[in-house]
């Protein structure tokens, strides 16, 4: 019995390297699709799976751990809800959803119902922070969802009514178009224009229209294109990271479903400008529902000759696009980890030097940039470096894509020019009452209302455009308590300062919460928030402290010396 | 210039966390081969690509590490060593920090020492750490940083429980997960630099943890024994399974008659553990001090190692007429080494379907056991049943294969413990010996001071070398030192990886009557190119597989020497702790010198050994009775788990 | 003789590449960031200029190239870097993407470089 089971097991494994290839890289996907198949990655599978691709099983099992959506230990149900408990809906009221889930279905979260139908688990950010609290069954998305809607949708669930009753993908709420978002680029056109340039011209022109990387760090992209683009090598890379899982972000999720094509085109003109002939869309597995009509999307251009061999007829220009899953990590976002996520590894970043550009996928040259980038480098491409630079600041030119979530009137997505100012962006959102704003997400910092005239730009606040509006009667430490919450969970656990840093800020608050932390200790954290910040292995293990340590600097007084209500 | 991982080189793609890339350049005279860094304050200059901590370590300053070490590639984790590079906004982890221009380095400002003491006070509060009970106390890595810094209090907690409990269930190796601070030696031991696998990083955050393949015991996993992660581990997280107490029962129980056996590396490198440098052999003081322990007899292992040159030796020219005259094609040439328990469980796991390549010769440990048990009972008049057969071994492997079920031909478990050059080392302290104090003393006949053949079975080429001084004396009847100055058989010695060398056989001489009933005459040989290799650490051993398995060069060779552990025995995983390359050459120092003073050199012209033909195995090498007690077999085990 | 601008923020190199060059019976001027060295070579009008790639930004050198020819500066390039060996990649001339006369990684021979320089004064 075992044997046949094995037999069919190494079957279907050899089927899925005919499909992602025979290497490491195509670890990923085929646990991905045999988690769909099976439910549950077996120690069979998983050794199988190994040393089909000429690796350790142990080394599957470390990969599979790692990400939250791939499962060894328990058989998952046929619906896995996940309910976000990130910030923004937690703010919305995360805790009496929750709590309404585990009455219907009499189990707890993290278990599985007996029948084998529902498994209920927490998950972080699903990028619908504008509309929470969100839950996500399997690859079914469901917004602003109250106590009272749960038992019809668990009803609905147990007669398969999902398909059939929600939309497929779930409309992100566009408050404020501007000039990228107004675009009104024809299909195709981003590119053609492009394509009319030689590669360095494209590169000059992102370079003069200063063009920064979108994702938060701000690196500028024409530096990243120039080093991969000259570098001599047969084979290089273009990577979209679309691994948005920075709390209260949700504007590349709404591009990659409203921009598409902007996005392939800026791809495809990275592609042609550093040399590329191979793009990856690395998609987070929590946009799973996206992945239909992004590789529609993907087959339309290449139906149209703006995706495959000899692009647009330009001789010798090739360059294809190929989708791959996240698989619930958040640390994927920066770029070394993601690399190594694609490559079939943990997704631990790098060390560096060596930088991310020099050292790509499998070696080999590759930049890699946000949705929004990509999207922002097309229109430049075709509408010129000067009407870019119009927008923004000195140096940071352009608009920037904001998702708006939290105590304000008009959460959403709004697109503004650099070097707006926080009160501003708040008047504009209708939160003028905030007592603090949280811009950059988790690892982002957490603004006070004496601050709010500060810039949103990269001299100033950088960020990716997250923005957490907190109202007067938020609880700040509650506040801190949600992002520590979300760091111990998610980093990446290699290196010291973030994996026990973490944890131990996080007991602090719960100190801090029962009113039984010293300013002693308290300073002691504050002090371990530094090196943190100062000593850990990658960005994101550096600004994860950044919320706690903001919080407790500006509202010392609001967290000291509670007295808990008596439970 | 490409840049390479010293360790973890081309051979496994894209390994990339681990894999760092290292440069440095070969011309320092050319411009820009050398870069002028400042650390605090003095200037030096290096070659480009010098990390950080390599830089400072020329300079005599001192950078705390927990992950780093020399034998592994870069990882970056644990961030002890951080520095503050001036320009740079945050600290940098001087392992990881390859220099590229000029820069400014400060090892002990205020932010470097508070992020080292948080860093350290929080591996504490993870860390159980009970001292007093650790079998690292006193040389631990963690331990040593906490006193080098000062820890008085842990500022963030600490863990007075275990919570997962050790695993017992190995052999050889115990792990104990209270203790591991998650610095991922382990795994890059096992993965890179032995590519066996059995430790990964497992889950995220603060669920991360370093696990086996679905969290099974030692005993279940493919594991080959190494020992390896045991010398690397900076705490005790992992360690030996150690068999002092039943051998200290064993002493004291006066029906028993206790012998010990020691192999040539622990000589080499007990001294390490009584504060002496390494790369002094303390051969002669360690057996007056195992006298004064209690065994009843001491006898050296190179005794059977010369052995097992003879009994080996003739099997592969046996094999050779096989291959050679009568072009039989299950000869299965090259002929492998046998003598290294980690590396036979190695091939059996990896490679089941090259077992036939791997010689039938018992190795020294296990062919020594079944003497004892029977020729030496029979000389003695003493019950076998009464004899206890302990070995000092380098070697945690030994513990297992000592256990092999296989490995009882003289009626009874041939050997019954597997001490470790450390375990020995603790049973001495613990008798109050000062070793280096000890008067030297002899070992015991009837098996008498071995060759200088035996001794270097302790470092890598070390058989292969005690192979060809033996078969090419005995098959040309010339002398080897015509060959090879002081018989010194240089190609095969030294660290590379994978080593190669070629020996023609221009003449051959009459048959020995040692080997008469088994082939006519030598003629057969004449012309050939003996051709050998020799493979330390299973990586390098993998690649020679899959060269052989490819029909590559190394396919064309007639013998290979392979040893599991990095260096051959003399950096075995039950030698002392630390271990780099620097150490293991000093130990290897030590075993040629006592080479080189051994008034006989080589295997055959050992007389304990000629005895044992002439007395007890009456048929010669190869023969029935050495069939029985000296030769065995071995299992096809495969790499499945489940 | 030739008059040579070298633009590298490493001053120890300038320095040993200097002393080599001034041996070789050359002039030499150097400046230490890419905005320094335009502004050099408006003022000295250079015959060869030696260029490093990572300064400011890491790839200064690569836009400088750019920048040059795009101000019709017609005098040879010799572009010498350390770009390849830090980051594992290859690097070389190329008509669009890095319009340099030569490109040679560092770290550099004494002598080669002295041939190097005398080749494209010659060309």
């Amino acid at each position: 019995m075992q044997l046949v089971e094995r037999e069919k097991l190494d079957k279907r494994i050899e089927t899925l390297k005919q499909c992602y290839g025979n290497d490491r890289s195509a670890l990923l996907p085929i646990l991905q699709d045999l988690q769909a198949e099976y439910g549950l990655l077996t120690g069979l599978i998983m050794q199988e799976t190994a040393h089909a691709l000429g690796i350790h099983p142990v080394e599957v099992e470390g990969v599979a751990t790692f990400y939250s959506f791939l499962r060894t230990d328990q058989k998952q149900g046929k619906y896995v809800i996940r309910l976000c408990r990130t910030i923004s809906c937690d703010l919305a009221g995360k805790a009496r959803v929750a709590r309404q889930f585990e009455n219907e279905l009499g189990i707890r979260f993290g278990e599985t119902t007996k029948d084998g139908l529902f498994t209920l688990e927490y998950t972080n950010c699903l990028g619908m922070c504008d509309q929470g609290p969100a839950v996500m069954i399997n690859d079914r998305l469901f917004a602003k969802v109250t106590p009272q809607m749960v038992p019809q949708i668990i009803m609905d669930c147990r007669q398969d009514f999902l398909k059939t009753v929600f939309p497929e993908i779930t409309p992100s709420d566009v408050q404020k178009e501007g000039p990228i978002l107004k675009n009104a680029l024809p299909f195709g056109e981003g590119l053609k224009k492009a394509l009319t340039l030689s590669r360095s011209d494209v590169i000059a022109t992102i370079r003069e229209a200063g063009l920064k990387g979108r994702g938060g760090a701000g690196f500028p992209t024409a530096t990243k294109w120039q080093l991969a683009g000259t570098a001599v090598s047969d084979t290089k890379y273009v990577v979209c990271n679309a691994d948005e899982g920075e709390p209260g972000t949700f504007k590349d999720r709404y591009l990659l479903h409203a921009q598409t094509d902007l996005l392939l085109a800026g791809m495809t003109i990275a592609g042609y400008a550093i040399g590329a002939q191979k793009g990856y869309l690395y998609l987070r597995g929590e946009y799973l529902y996206l992945r239909k009509h992004l590789e529609k999307s993907i087959e339309k251009r290449r139906q149209s000759g703006l995706l495959g061999k000899d692009i647009q007829g330009k001789k010798g220009f090739s360059f294809d696009v190929e989708l791959r899953l996240g698989a619930g990590a958040y640390i994927c976002g920066e770029e070394t980890a993601l690399i190594e996520s694609l490559e079939g590894q943990r997704g631990e970043p790098r060390n560096r030097p060596p930088f991310p550009v020099d050292t790509g996928f499998m070696g080999n040259p590759t930049i890699v940039n946000n949705v929004e980038t990509f999207i922002d480098a097309a229109i430049i491409c075709a509408k010129g470096p000067a009407w870019f630079a119009e927008y923004g600041t000195e140096k940071s030119k352009g608009t920037k894509l904001f998702s708006i979530s939290g105590d304000c009137k008009k959460p959403g997505i709004y697109e503004l020019p650099f070097g707006i100012t926080v009160q501003e962006l708040l008047e504009e959102v209708g939160g003028e009452d905030a007592k603090a704003v949280q811009i950059g997400g988790a690892s982002g910092h957490c603004i006070p209302a004496p601050e709010f005239k500060r810039n949103i730009a990269f001299e100033d606040i950088s960020s990716g455009g997250s923005i957490i509006v907190f109202g007067k009667n938020r609880d700040m430490l509650q506040v801190a308590k949600n992002f520590m919450e979300f760091f111990t969970e998610e980093s990446c656990g290699q290196c010291t300062p973030c994996r026990e840093g973490n944890i131990k800020i996080l007991e602090g608050i719960e100190l801090l919460e029962k009113g039984r932390c010293s300013t002693s200790y308290l300073n002691e954290l504050i002090r371990l928030g530094e090196t943190m910040q100062l000593a850990s292995k990658c960005g994101l293990g550096q600004s994860s402290p950044n919320a706690f340590l903001s919080i407790v600097e500006h509202f010392k007084n609001e967290i000291l010396g509670r007295v808990p209500e008596a439970v | 210039m490409p840049m390479k991982c010293k360790v973890c080189d081309d051979s496994r793609g894209a390994k990339s966390t681990a894999g760092q890339r290292i440069c440095t350049p070969v011309d320092t005279d050319a411009i820009g081969a050398m870069i002028k860094v400042t650390i605090d304050g003095r200037a030096v200059e290096v070659p480009m690509g010098t990390t950080i901590l390599d830089a400072a370590r020329m300079m005599g300053i001192r950078i705390p590490t927990l992950c780093y070490h020399d034998d592994l590639c870069i990882s970056g984790v644990c961030r002890i060593c951080v520095v503050e590079v001036e320009g740079m906004r945050t600290l940098q982890a001087s392992c990881a920090f390859p220099i590229t221009s000029p820069i400014k380095v400060h090892t002990h400002t205020r932010k470097v020492r508070q992020a080292r003491r948080h860093i350290l006070d929080l591996m504490l509060s993870k860390h159980y750490g009970e001292c007093y009970s650790c079998v690292r106390n006193n040389n631990c890595e963690l331990q040593s940083l906490a006193e080098e810094y000062g820890v008085d209090f842990y500022r963030f907690g600490h863990v007075d429980k275990p919570k997962t409990g050790r695993d017992n269930s190995s052999y050889a190796i115990v792990r104990d997960m209270d203790k591991c601070i998650l610095c991922r030696r382990c795994v890059r031991t096992c993965v890179d630099l032995q590519e066996v696998g059995v430790f990964e990083a497992m889950g995220k955050g603060d669920r991360t943890e370093i696990g086996t393949f679905m969290d099974k015991p030692m005993i279940e996993e493919i594991c080959i024994n190494c020992g390896q992660c045991i010398n690397r581990c900076p705490t005790g997280a992992l360690h030996a399974k150690d068999p002092s107490d039943e051998i200290w029962a064993a002493i004291d129980d006066p029906k028993k008659h206790v012998v010990i056996q020691t192999a040539p590396a622990p000589r080499s490198a007990i001294g390490e553990c009584f504060g002496l440098e390494p790369g002094h052999a303390l051969t002669f003081e360690m057996n007056t001090a195992l006298r004064y322990c209690g065994f009843d007899k001491v006898f050296d292992t190179n005794f059977s190692a010369d052995l097992t040159i003879i009994e080996e030796g003739t099997e592969l020219l046996l094999r050779l007429y096989r291959a050679l005259v009568n072009k039989d094609p299950s000869a299965a040439v090259p002929q492998f080494t046998s003598c290294s328990p980690g590396w036979v469980k190695y091939i059996e796991h990896f490679y089941p379907e090259m077992l036939p390549h791997v010689s039938s010769a018992k190795s020294p440990q296990q062919m020594f056991g079944a003497l004892i048990k029977t020729y030496y009972a029979q000389i003695h008049k003493i019950d076998p049943a009464d004899i206890v057969t302990v070995a000092l071994m380098p070697c945690t492997a030994k513990k297992f294969e000592c256990n092999r079920p296989e490995m009882r031909d003289s009626g009874f478990k041939d050997v019954d413990y597997g001490l470790t050059t450390r375990e020995l080392a603790q049973m001495m302290k613990e008798t109050g010996i000062e070793l280096t104090q000890m008067e030297k003393s002899d070992f015991d006949d009837p098996f008498g001071t071995a060759t200088g053949s035996g001794v270097i079975f302790g470092a890598t080429g070390g058989v292969m070398e005690a192979a060809i001084r033996t078969v090419y004396e005995l098959v040309t009847g010339d002398f080897i030192e015509n060959l090879f100055e002081k018989a010194r058989v240089l190609p095969v010695r030294g660290f590379e990886g994978i080593r190669r060398a070629e020996l023609p056989i221009e003449k051959v001489g009459p048959v020995p009557d040692l080997l008469k009933p088994l082939v006519p005459n030598w003629d057969w040989v004449k012309g050939v190119t003996l051709k050998v290799a020799v493979a330390h650490g299973t990586a390098n051993a993998k690649k020679v597989l899959e060269d052989i398995k490819a029909g590559g060069p190394l396919s064309e060779c007639h013998f290979i020497e392979f040893m599991a552990c990095p260096g051959g025995c003399l950096g075995g995983g039950g030698m002392p702790i630390p271990t780099s390359e620097e150490i293991r050459a000093a130990r290897a120092r030590a075993i040629y010198q006592e080479d080189e003073s051994s008034a006989v050199r080589k295997s055959h012209l050992n007389p304990a050994v000629t005895a044992l033909y002439e007395k007890f195995l009456k048929e010669g090498p190869c023969g029935h009775k050495s069939h029985h007690l000296l030769h065995t077999e071995y299992t096809a085990r495969g790499r499945k788990v489940v | 003789m030739a008059n040579i601008l070298i633009v590298d923020d490493d001053q120890d190199f300038v320095e040993a590449v200097k002393s080599v060059l001034v041996s070789g019976g050359h002039r030499v001027v150097a400046a230490y960031s890419r905005e320094t060295g335009m502004d050099a070579v408006k003022k000295e009008n250079p015959d060869l200029m030696i260029l490093d790639v990572m300064m400011e930004q890491p790839d200064d050198g690569f836009a400088m190239a750019h920048d040059l020819r795009k101000a019709e500066f017609k005098k040879p390039i010799l572009m010498l870097s350390s770009v390849g060996t830090i980051s594992g990649m290859t690097f070389d001339k190329d008509s669009d993407m890095n319009p340099v006369d030569a490109f040679e990684e560092k770290p550099i021979k004494p002598e080669r470089l002295l041939a190097k320089v005398k080749e494209l004064l010659g060309a």
